[in-house]
């Protein structure tokens, strides 16, 4: 009786301190988490080299020019490594069908006006590829030039890190129209890098029928901070295009 | 390091080959693929928060946090843990309303919407949240803490603004039954039908749902009961045109539940309207103790019988929108709504006196009431303020896309005719009133017209042209939004003579209020999980229409009918005005997103009962300034095994900026109010919510921390800070035969049974200055009673 009289006198005491109590066991789980890898670009880069140098290397590349279409080429790419287990990768990476995996290491291309100094060559050091496999658990900083890798696979990890990042940084448009429009639909939206992974332009393939949605893939997609390119991937190529469906949905609404 | 200087290597390398070899040729595009953004859910803050990036402080209260709540719960209740917010219900189920404050502005200070259409009164901008659309329904409710929306379509938000959003209909053919139970007799029963797609070309949709609710007063005696009707269309005309259109209709008649001072609460915490049926006298005065007369605040003599202190009220709204893109640049949209409302409230018991017909009286006087053929008798009766609104508007607006301008221009208008009377009816000696909605069996003045004791006609025109420009820099990182409006209401009120104070003769006046209003607004994306944000926006609330009312005085009558009258217009009151400052930080990360803002209100010519000096009288008038400043912050985790958390906290340091002009003993007298803080501001506020989802269960315990908050102008009396807690848990059980997500849920408002008052003032007129009852405006506040501890279960279920 006399505790629950106390208890009472002190409901105002023991219900702030409950509120307290619930705002540290809110702290709490978020430090319980275990600590994943941030998705930051910087490391991003390596994480891709990492990664490449996990399966054994296919066909070793050709000595000398001849740039054979490796036909193991079109591999399906393990997901990256490090990402979070969240549901993120629905649809395999498809690289273009025609992305010829080419790993002419003669093919540097004459960089577009807009990127200035990106030309890089792409699998330049002739190393053997012997030492793909010891290279795999080292420590990822200090990983010296990869062994060469058929460069569509470098590129698809690269893609794979790039998908990974938007999904990473997605959101359905917020704001009084966009709550009133609630619009819904898919815009297909490309993205131009360059070698460095600077943007150099954004723009809408097919509209969504929304402004408001087509407004926010392109903020998505120009507002991003995107890792260089590997060394290895987009042979040749000064920039690059990559093609996103950003497919803007409401729960419980269909 | 070691990697840049590898790649500079090999760029140096490269350059060096690429004059030396032709160009070789590779595909220059690559597909990453689909990746799906899905607009609202339990992502982030158990659906308390989303990943906002505007100007502006903004909350939202998504699908996900609105299906764990209960289903009755009102708007009000389901933004209470937001930060900046303080709401309260007059009871768990959120059936009989409640009130709603945010940085020191009454929820009659605020612009309320429902998709778009504004749903404020047009008189006096009161709101009503137990009249909006079921729960199940609602896939979003927002609030701008402070800044104005400027397409919005508000004159009376001198605050910021809330919006509902209602659900669309669904792609697939179904539907959703939910049924609740729980103490106080309480249920509900709801039911929706989905058409799904129709058609060949599989172009439209629609909805419609009905549900009936009722629970009895915690305290006292009565009940809520509520039938509504929610129904939608979406048509998707052409590729780039759509229309949607939501119906919104409620009829409820809820007994009221009666306020209390501090002292009737230590005394009786229970003490609510007697059901002791007031009788008639055979003949003589009823207007005396033990009969019609009553007193509420129970220090002597009895409070009024509970079932002649009613609500019913009917509404409907209809919205729709249709909106077509035009190109690729351009999109056009209207907007048009028609708000319906008819209704009465507060205590309607009453006495009216009979007259023998006498031609200097309006009307030759009051008729026979109880029809015993005495003209002498003072009799009880049922009297109570009708309102009747018709309310169609339309928006326009044009969404314009050109370089990295996004620029929203739009037009705005509305005519509300609301129509305020004060009939009465004949109650009998068992409490039965002859017709609750006061539309018909009413009493008539000796020469057969109505007996009116308030009948005003307000024709109330709003407009306001708006654009903002929401222009894109810095690879779409650095937002500014620059906006306008000019915003006008235009009230035409026509005054019909009636028995009412300051009433007894027939006139027009037509007053107009108007402003330009701008607004800035900045966003800057740091890095990616960083932005900053501020803006400065201004806000304007026109006078309500009452002070038009009221300004006849030494009329005399002949006949019946007005001989001789003077009008002492309560003139000269300007709209109050506000300027909003926000500035603030949101952190997008990993595993959780926060937000802090810092705010300042400058609260200008907040309009209450004061002395008007032009006047030489007690009416509503700009009383003075204000200041809040203050911040707000917020987290929400993302669920982290099954785990997940919002939290807010909100701090408000809120200044009456001058004196109060009142009266006392009939001459002008100030109140020391400079420096005081404003009432039913409290300077701490918390909440904070955790939630366990694991498969099928769910389970979310929130709390909301109130701190002291002042009644009065002059600070003598406050309330005590308080704490509630509330259990939300739910079960999915597995899917059968045609039901899908069948869901068992348990809802327990204020575990802890937490005794608490609520104040009851709104913007102006009613709040209490003073406790020294020889000032005009001091006296005793009243309040509203906490809810006690309440448990509901539900089963729900789609087919």
């Amino acid at each position: 009786m006399s505790l629950a009289l106390q208890l009472f006198r002190h409901r105002d005491s023991a219900s702030t301190a409950g509120t307290v109590l619930l705002m540290l066991a809110f702290a709490v789980a978020i430090s319980l988490k275990p600590h994943l890898p941030s998705k930051v670009q910087a490391e991003t880069v390596m994480e891709i080299r990492m990664l490449e140098e996990a399966p054994p290397a296919p066909p070793p590349p050709k000595p000398l020019p001849a740039p054979t279409p490796a036909p193991a080429a079109k591999l399906q790419l393990p997901s990256p490594l490090p990402t979070p287990p969240k549901p993120a990768v629905k649809e395999p990476t498809r690289t273009s069908p025609n992305l010829t995996p080419n790993l002419a290491p003669s093919a540097p291309s004459p960089t577009p006006a807009s990127a200035p100094i990106s030309t890089t060559v792409p699998a330049v050091s002739s190393a053997p590829a012997l030492p793909a496999k010891e290279a795999a658990p080292a420590k990822p900083v200090e990983a010296p030039p990869p062994a060469p890798k058929p460069a569509a696979q470098i590129s698809d990890g690269y893609i794979a890190k790039l998908r990974a990042y938007v999904q990473g940084r997605k959101r359905y448009p917020t704001g009084r129209e966009a709550s009133l429009a609630k619009p819904t639909g898919t815009v297909r939206a490309w993205l131009l890098l360059n070698r460095q992974g600077e943007m150099q332009d954004v723009g809408v393939e097919r509209s969504s029928d929304s402004i408001i949605l087509d407004s926010e893939a392109l903020k998505l997609l120009r507002s991003g901070h995107y890792p260089a390119f590997p060394d290895e991937a987009f042979p040749g190529q000064g920039t690059h295009k990559f093609y996103f469906d950003l497919d803007y949905q409401r729960s419980g609404e269909n | 390091m070691q990697h840049k200087q590898t790649t500079l290597a090999l760029a140096i390398a490269g350059l060096f080959v690429a004059s030396a070899a032709p160009l070789a040729f590779a595909q220059q595009a690559s597909e990453v693929g689909r990746i799906t953004i899905i607009g609202e859910g339990d992502r982030l803050g158990n659906g308390y928060m989303v990943e906002e990036d505007g100007t502006k402080e903004r909350g939202t209260v998504t699908k996900a946090a609105i299906d764990k709540a209960r289903s009755t719960a009102n708007p009000f209740q389901l933004l209470n843990v937001l930060p900046g917010v303080n709401a309260s219900s007059y009871d768990a189920t959120g059936l009989f309303g409640g009130n709603l404050r945010v940085r020191g502005f009454n929820s009659d200070q605020m612009g309320f919407t429902i998709n778009g259409a504004p749903v404020n009164d047009s008189g006096n901008f009161a709101v009503y949240p137990q009249e909006y659309s079921d729960s199940e329904n609602l896939c979003e409710i927002f609030v701008t803490q402070g800044a104005a929306e400027t397409d919005a379509p508000h004159v009376g938000a001198s605050g910021g603004n809330v919006g509902l959003v209602s659900c669309g209909p669904k792609d697939q053919r179904g539907g959703k039954f939910t049924q609740s139970l729980g103490q106080l007799n309480f249920h509900k029963t709801f039911i929706r039908l989905d058409t799904g797609l129709l058609g060949e070309s599989k172009a439209a949709k629609l909805f419609m749902s009905y549900s009936k609710s009722e629970v009895d007063k915690f305290k006292g005696f009565g009940k809520a009961d509520r039938d509504h009707v929610d129904a939608g269309l979406e048509w998707k005309i052409s590729s780039d045109t759509k229309l949607t259109a939501n119906l919104l209709y409620n009829h409820a008649v809820n007994n009221n539940f009666m306020t209390v001072t501090k002292a009737q609460f230590a005394q009786n915490p229970s003490a609510d309207f007697t059901n002791v049926v007031p009788q008639h006298l055979a003949a003589g005065n009823e207007n005396v103790v033990a009969n019609f007369k009553y007193d509420n605040t129970g220090v002597t003599g009895r409070p009024a019988y509970y079932g002649y202190s009613v609500n019913p009220f009917e509404n409907y709204l209809l919205t729709a929108r249709l909106e077509s893109r035009i190109n690729n640049n351009l999109t056009l949209s209207a907007e048009p709504y028609y708000w319906y409302g008819y209704g009465t409230g507060g205590t309607e018991q009453n006495t009216l006196a009979e007259s023998a017909s006498n031609g200097t009286k309006l009307g030759y006087g009051v008729g026979n009431i109880n029809g015993n053929g005495v003209k002498t008798d003072t009799v009880g009766v049922y009297r109570g303020s009708v309102t009747e609104t018709h309310r169609p508007g339309i928006t326009f607006k044009a969404n314009y896309v050109v370089d990295n301008h996004k620029i929203l221009a739009g037009y705005w208008i509305e005519r509300a005719r609301h129509r305020q009377t004060q009939p009465a009816t004949t109650v009998d000696n068992n409490g039965n009133v002859a017709n609750i909605w006061l539309d018909g069996s009413l009493i008539t003045l000796n020469d057969g017209t109505l007996y009116q004791g308030r009948n005003w006609l307000t024709i109330s025109t709003g407009t306001s042209a708006f654009v903002t420009d929401t222009i894109s820099l810095a690879n779409d990182r650095l937002q500014v939004v620059p906006g306008v409006r000019y915003t006008s209401i235009k009230r035409d009120f026509t005054n019909y003579a009636s028995l009412g104070t300051g009433a007894g003769a027939d006139y027009q006046v037509s007053r107009s209020y108007s402003k330009p209003l701008g607004s800035l607004g900045l966003s800057y994306k740091v890095s990616d999980p960083l932005q900053v944000f501020g803006n400065i926006t201004q806000n304007m609330r026109a006078p309500s229409n009452f002070v038009l009312a009221g300004w006849v005085s030494s009329v005399t009558y002949a006949n019946g009918a007005v001989s001789a009258y003077t009008l002492k217009p309560n003139d000269g009151i300007k709209e109050e005005t506000s300027t909003n400052y926000e500035g603030g930080v949101r952190y997008t990360g990993q595993d959780f997103n926060a937000s802090a803002t810092l705010f300042q209100v400058d609260f200008k010519n907040r309009i209450a009962q004061g002395y008007n000096p032009n006047t030489g009288s007690y009416t509503d008038f700009n009383v003075g300034d204000s200041r809040t400043r203050g911040f707000e912050l917020q987290l929400g985790s993302k669920p982290i095994h099954g785990w997940s958390a919002f939290g807010s906290l909100t701090y408000t340091e809120s200044k009456i900026l001058n004196d109060f002009p009142s009266m006392k003993g009939g001459v002008a007298a100030t109140l020391a109010t400079s420096g005081k803080y404003f009432p039913d501001t409290p300077q701490w506020m918390a909440s904070a919510s955790a939630q366990y989802a694991n498969g099928p269960w769910l389970a979310a315990l929130t709390a909301k921390y109130v701190g002291k908050r002042y009644t009065t102008l002059t600070n003598e009396e406050y309330l005590d800070p308080y704490t509630t807690f509330d259990l939300d848990a739910g079960y999915v059980l597995p899917n059968f035969s045609v039901l899908k997500k069948p869901t068992l849920r348990l809802n327990i408002s204020n575990l802890f049974n937490k005794r608490y008052l609520i104040a009851n003032s709104g913007s102006g007129s009613n709040i209490t200055t003073t406790l020294d009852a020889t000032y005009s405006g001091g006296g005793t506040p009243t309040y509203y009673v906490g809810a006690p501890r309440f448990t509901s279960v539900s089963f729900s279920t789609e087919f």
